[in-house]
């Protein structure tokens, strides 16, 4: 199913997880915060969050900034 | 001992992370500063280019994450920036920095003032960044930030204590600590600000965009130091002429009064 | 919420705080005032200027305190009147003329009476008036002081009041009505000595007292007035802690400005109790103390005391000035005197006294500032 993954669109199995969609890409789940469809999804719920078709998800890490 | 919202500092000097030209010097220069607390800024994960992991190593180092709302031109925009960087880095801290403007990066301190607000009753400790604005910081305070940050002048622009005078009288009316920040352009005015009483300053351009940022960041660490010192040593008065003028007490004298 | 400065007051330890006042040195005094800046806020600076050591450098003190009240108030000497509309009392002080053991006529202004005095004082160009009452809930209570503030809002600028203490929402409702100001003294600051001269009455609670001026400020009240009764205890260890309250005050409170008042008593009728008399030298050495420890405190002096006294502490420090003044209620239509608070020491019409303020190159001001909404 599709999913929009910080703006850009991404095919990906049914039934992922947030925690396992991090796996997946290799972040490590201690740096960043995840936004599923404008709200802040809390970290203690993300291996129980699974994705919906269409989710628009965004995932922020800490960077060099001010 | 520096402290904040019940949180002790071992240094007065606070970096930010940017403008470095890599992730090494920016680690390597905040290590020589001895910052207690460095500022981090949030951004969607870029995955084409890969991001650096600036946070194991700054925690190693033993600094304070702070995240900065900075980006944000709303309150509401703030808010959630705030929400992010405490999910984020799990603290309560945020550094509020709402500049609406591109050009000169100043504070907007109706947006900031309505971000504070609530995020202090989401039981955040709120360091929020804004100009030299006296009554601002009184009702930053009254509505129970953890301290305010005044700036020296504009974000980057090394000018230093433009708002001197307003700094002094924050400085004086402050129930909570004041952290001079934005426009600190070298180690003088570093130690110009704490001397003035600052608690704290915040530097960031100036190191990083130094010829030598870790040399720099030193520099920065030891006048921050002995900026302090002075401070608390007792810094003599500059004298004005005072006129010669003839005795008001002479009455007492003449009626006899004890 | 804390309650107020009486939580303060009560961490201060007041031996040590006494012991220190007065093993100033010489030196120490002389340090400060090459520093007058460091003075500002620091209470331990004020303890040095309050101190027996510091009598010997009143001339400089003065000095400074004159430049530093001409900077901050210009060659300006406000004038108010008081205006007393009641002296029935529920407390009993033994201090004071309107104290409830003592059998003096009681009377609380009708509104007529009011109007009578309110045209006496217009008349004298006076624009802001302190209404003075004793303390008595039940018969001078809130509904009474909204009637004598609407009365005076349209006639005066300022309006003030010097009643008992009551809750902040009193307060804000009578902001509403016009009230700017706010004199509650604390008389002294020692509870042991407080329980000593009130005997009866509401003014027995300490604490209520002294958390007043929080209570008024926090409700909004443009200006608050504090002091202590000089001559109740030793001045020095009560001004330090009127300093400390100060302090305090102006530090939480950065919406309102605030004002001294430094009574030293007078004899009055019913009461023969021993006072700590304050001599003049140190009147002066307290005014130029508490100058120099806050520029923007108002430093206010009555008529209690003495014509050559006032005018000599013009241009010292002293920006509030009463005159012509009655301390009996409906005493500016019908002059008694048995019936006054305190004696008059200087009994000068407001002519003379304007007279004698610009004599010594000094503006009297009627008016401070208005409301244009």
């Amino acid at each position: 199913m599709k999913l929009i993954i910080n703006a850009v669109a991404e095919e990906v199995l049914l039934n992922i997880s947030i925690t396992t969609l991090l796996e997946q890409r290799d972040i490590a789940a201690n740096s960043v915060a995840v936004v599923v469809n404008g709200v802040i999804t809390p970290r203690s719920s993300w291996s129980t969050t699974i994705c919906q078709a269409n989710d628009e998800i965004e995932i922020f890490s800490a960077v060099a900034g001010g | 001992m520096l402290t904040i919202a019940d949180t002790q500092f071992s240094s007065r000097l606070f970096t930010g992370t940017g403008k470095f030209s890599d992730a090494d010097t920016m680690l390597d220069a905040i290590s020589a500063s001895d910052a207690s607390m460095v500022t981090v800024a949030m951004k969607r994960i870029d995955f084409t280019r890969g991001n650096d992991d600036i946070l194991k190593p700054l925690v190693k180092a033993g600094c304070k994450l702070l995240p900065n709302t900075s980006g944000a031109r709303t309150a509401k925009e703030a808010i959630f920036a705030a929400e992010l960087g405490r999910e984020m880095l799990a603290t309560e801290w945020v550094k509020v920095e709402i500049h609406p403007d591109p050009r000169y990066l100043l504070p907007d301190p109706m947006e900031t003032f309505d971000a504070c607000a609530e995020l202090v009753k989401q039981g955040f400790k709120v360091l929020p960044y804004v100009h030299a604005d006296p009554v601002l910081c009184c009702r930053l305070q009254e509505i129970g930030c953890a301290a305010v940050m005044p700036l020296g002048s504009p974000i980057g622009s090394n000018q230093g204590l433009a708002s001197a005078p307003f700094l002094k009288i924050i400085i004086e009316q402050a129930q909570v600590p004041v952290i001079i920040d934005a426009g600190i352009g070298s180690p003088a005015q570093a130690m110009q600000a704490i001397e003035l009483g600052a608690d704290a300053v915040l530097v960031n351009t100036a190191i990083a965009s130094a010829r030598d940022p870790v040399a720099m960041a030193a520099c920065f660490r030891d006048a921050v130091t002995v900026g302090r010192q002075a401070f608390e040593a007792g810094l003599g008065q500059v004298q004005t002429s005072a006129s010669a003028s003839s005795p008001l007490t002479g009455f007492l004298r003449a009626q006899g009064a004890a | 919420m804390a309650t107020g400065f009486s939580e303060e007051l009560a961490d201060l330890n007041v031996d040590r705080l006494r012991l220190a006042l007065n093993s100033h040195t010489p030196t120490s005094v002389e340090d400060w005032l090459k520093h007058p800046q460091r003075i500002i806020g620091n209470t331990e600076a004020l303890s040095a200027l309050l101190s027996p050591a510091a009598a010997a450098y009143i001339e400089p003190m003065a000095q400074l305190s004159a430049q530093l009240t001409r900077q901050r108030f210009g060659g300006n000497i406000q004038l108010y009147a008081p205006l007393y509309v009641s002296n029935l009392c529920a407390n009993d002080c033994d201090y004071c003329g309107f104290s409830s053991h003592n059998q003096i006529k009681r009377k609380v202004l009708t509104e007529q009476e009011r109007a009578a005095e309110i045209a006496i004082l217009q008349r004298r160009g006076f624009d802001s008036v302190l209404l003075v009452a004793g303390e008595h809930s039940r018969k001078v209570g809130l509904d009474y002081f909204i009637e004598a503030l609407n009365q005076c809002a349209s006639q005066f600028s300022y309006l003030a009041l010097e009643i008992q203490p009551l809750e902040i929402q009193e307060y804000q409702t009578l902001v509403a009505h016009g009230l700017d100001a706010v004199m509650v003294y604390q008389e002294s600051y020692q509870p042991a000595v407080y329980a000593q001269h009130h005997h009866h009455g509401k003014k027995r609670d300490f604490a209520w007292r002294l958390d007043c001026p929080d209570r008024a400020a926090s409700a909004g009240v443009d200006k608050i007035g504090i002091g202590a009764l000089l001559g109740l205890a030793d001045w020095r260890i009560e001004s330090l802690l009127l300093g400390h309250h100060l302090q305090y005050l102006e530090q939480r409170y950065w919406r309102s400005r605030f004002s001294i008042s430094v009574p030293r008593l007078r004899p009055c009728v019913g009461s023969n109790i021993d006072l700590e008399m304050m001599s003049d030298s140190q009147l002066v050495q307290m005014l130029c103390a508490f100058r120099l420890f806050s520029p923007n405190v108002e430093l206010s002096l009555s008529t209690r005391e003495s014509a050559q006294l006032r005018d000599n502490l013009m241009g010292l420090g002293i920006t509030h000035m009463s005159a012509e003044s009655s301390t009996e209620p409906g005493g500016y239509a019908n002059p008694q005197t048995a019936l006054d608070q305190f004696a008059i020491n200087d009994e000068r019409t407001v002519a003379q006294v304007t007279a004698a303020i610009k004599a010594r190159g000094m503006q009297p001001v009627f008016k401070d500032w208005q409301q244009q909404w």
